[in-house]
């Protein structure tokens, strides 16, 4: 789905409500009789070419998806000897347990012992 | 000449035509009520139809984009063409055993089950030839996540074009009132596919993290299919850790393991861990403890597992972290992962109160081992 799009049909649906609802007024609240019909002839032709559209344009906004889930990983690797734990940010191919190099405190073997992803929607 | 003349009369219009006129719109309002109070019911049902094709055509959208997310990533990583045999898998469907006549209804469901799962392997062998093992089970669940999004989207088309030809109000309104829940279980779907792809441990993998932080440096043995343990000295007391072999993608037999390992040792208690789902209001991550085996899936291992606990008259404990149901599939939370060592420390209190020193308890960790070792 364009954005683009997107903003333009519903740019086009409140152009058209606003528009409805002005002539509207008019009709109602205007004293000259004349400026009154015409209002009403125009509100209800806007009104018939905004619904005869209207489908076209819900399928245009219907489409949008809600925000995709954007993660930020974070890896704890932890020394399986003396404990010592570092962090850093998760890349792929990580996964719990797996072999992470030397302690740099006891010369121990690291090993990835948590993975946890922060969640923020884009 | 008429059209003219009748521009003319509402130009300058006289008392007697606006009186008409608001006649018109007296009369037209009057009838708009009127068809109103007799239609309103089915304007009603116009309404749903429109909520669920809404829905319906952004499901559209989220099974699109997922299929072609699942494509690229296998086109990029593996430089195959998945498409044709990935689209013939689509709508693939296992048909439940009859239940009609109950004798060994569970036996014929692990039959197809395990059917089910070598005819995927062998999918994922044929369109990822040169993938590893942990990859090739990665790329299993993330089909069959395609699948279940597919599924879901075909299910709610179709209850939507059958209540549209029969027009039944029943139909379009029962659809109207699932849809909240059957939207969140699409996205769930959706959002988990790039976690399945990746390989990345999910919330419903707590499970196997906690075993394999009790695992730790010991050796691990094969029990079952895809399924290992480790004998691991705590808490005083023999510990069988069982879980599904990692890091790809796998949920093992854990059915198997623990009647094996029944067979090979005298165990004393079965403690069973798993990630369930929460109740609206609960908190991610509490852990709660209880009785009973904590497996989820079709029921062949947790009917496994209570058949032989029963036979041998072995007391079946469950420790259980809650999650909701997105957050079971997709990437893991930090506020579940840190419940393993609260996890632990409940497996420890209840090994203290209801095992005697050194007794050999299996530690049975359920759940998908994806992005998780050993």
């Amino acid at each position: 789905m364009m954005s683009s799009q997107l903003e333009k049909a519903k740019y086009i649906s409140l152009l058209l409500s606003l528009l409805l609802i002005l002539l509207l007024f008019v009709f109602i609240f205007y004293p000259d009789f004349n400026v009154k019909l015409i209002s009403l002839i125009l509100a209800l032709a806007i009104g018939i070419l905004y619904f005869k559209y209207e489908d076209k344009i819900r399928k245009i906004i219907s489409s949008q998806l809600p925000p995709t889930l954007q993660l930020k990983g974070t890896t704890i690797i932890k020394c399986l000897n003396c404990s010592y734990t570092t962090e850093r940010n998760y890349i792929e191919g990580d996964y719990i347990m797996k072999e992470a190099g030397e302690c740099p405190k006891c010369k121990g073997q690291m090993v990835i012992s948590k993975i946890f992803f922060e969640r923020s929607s884009k | 000449m008429d059209g003219c003349l009748l521009l003319t009369l509402l130009m300058v219009p006289g008392q007697e035509l606006q009186g008409w006129i608001s006649t018109l719109i007296s009369l037209i309002l009057l009838i708009m009520v009127l068809v109103l109070s007799f239609t309103s019911q089915q304007m009603q049902v116009l309404r749903w139809r429109w909520e669920i094709e809404r829905n319906l055509n952004k499901l559209e959208t989220l099974v699109q984009n997922a299929r072609s997310m699942v494509i690229k990533k296998f086109k990029e990583r593996y430089k195959v063409d998945p498409v044709g045999k990935l689209d013939r898998m689509l709508e693939f469907f296992t048909i439940e055993p009859v239940s009609d006549d109950p004798r060994y209804v569970m036996e014929r469901l692990e039959h197809l089950l395990d059917v089910r799962k070598s005819r995927f392997e062998t999918f994922t062998k044929s369109i990822l030839p040169e993938a590893s093992d942990a990859e090739r089970a990665n790329a299993e669940v993330t089909v069959e996540a395609l699948i279940a999004l597919n599924t879901l989207y075909r299910v709610i088309r179709h209850y939507l074009y059958l209540g549209k030809k029969l027009n039944s109000m029943y139909i379009i309104m029962q659809l109207h009132m699932l849809l909240p829940l059957l939207m969140r279980q699409a996205y769930a779907l959706y959002n988990c596919l790039g976690a399945f792809i990746d390989g990345k441990p999910i919330g419903d993998g707590i499970g196997p993290i906690v075993a394999a932080h009790l695992i730790g440096k010991s050796k691990v043995k094969r029990i079952a299919k895809d399924t290992v343990y480790a004998k691991v000295k705590k808490f005083d007391r023999n510990l069988f850790v069982v879980k599904a072999e990692g890091p790809g993608g796998n949920v093992g037999k854990l059915g198997d393991a623990v009647k094996n390992l029944i067979a090979k040792y005298r165990i004393d208690a079965v403690i069973m861990v798993d990630a369930a789902l929460k109740l609206e209001g609960e908190l991610s991550g509490s852990v709660v403890d209880g009785v009973g085996a904590a497996i989820g899936g079709p029921g062949v291992d947790k009917y496994k597992i209570e058949e032989i606990c029963r036979k041998k008259k072995i007391p079946l404990y469950a420790v259980i972290v809650k999650e909701d149901y997105e957050e079971a599939i997709t990437p893991i939370k930090k506020e579940i992962i840190d419940s393993t060592d609260e996890v632990i420390k409940r497996i420890g209190e209840i090994l203290l109160e209801n095992t005697e020193k050194d007794g050999n308890v299996i530690i049975a960790c359920a759940g998908n081992t994806i992005g998780v070792g050993q």
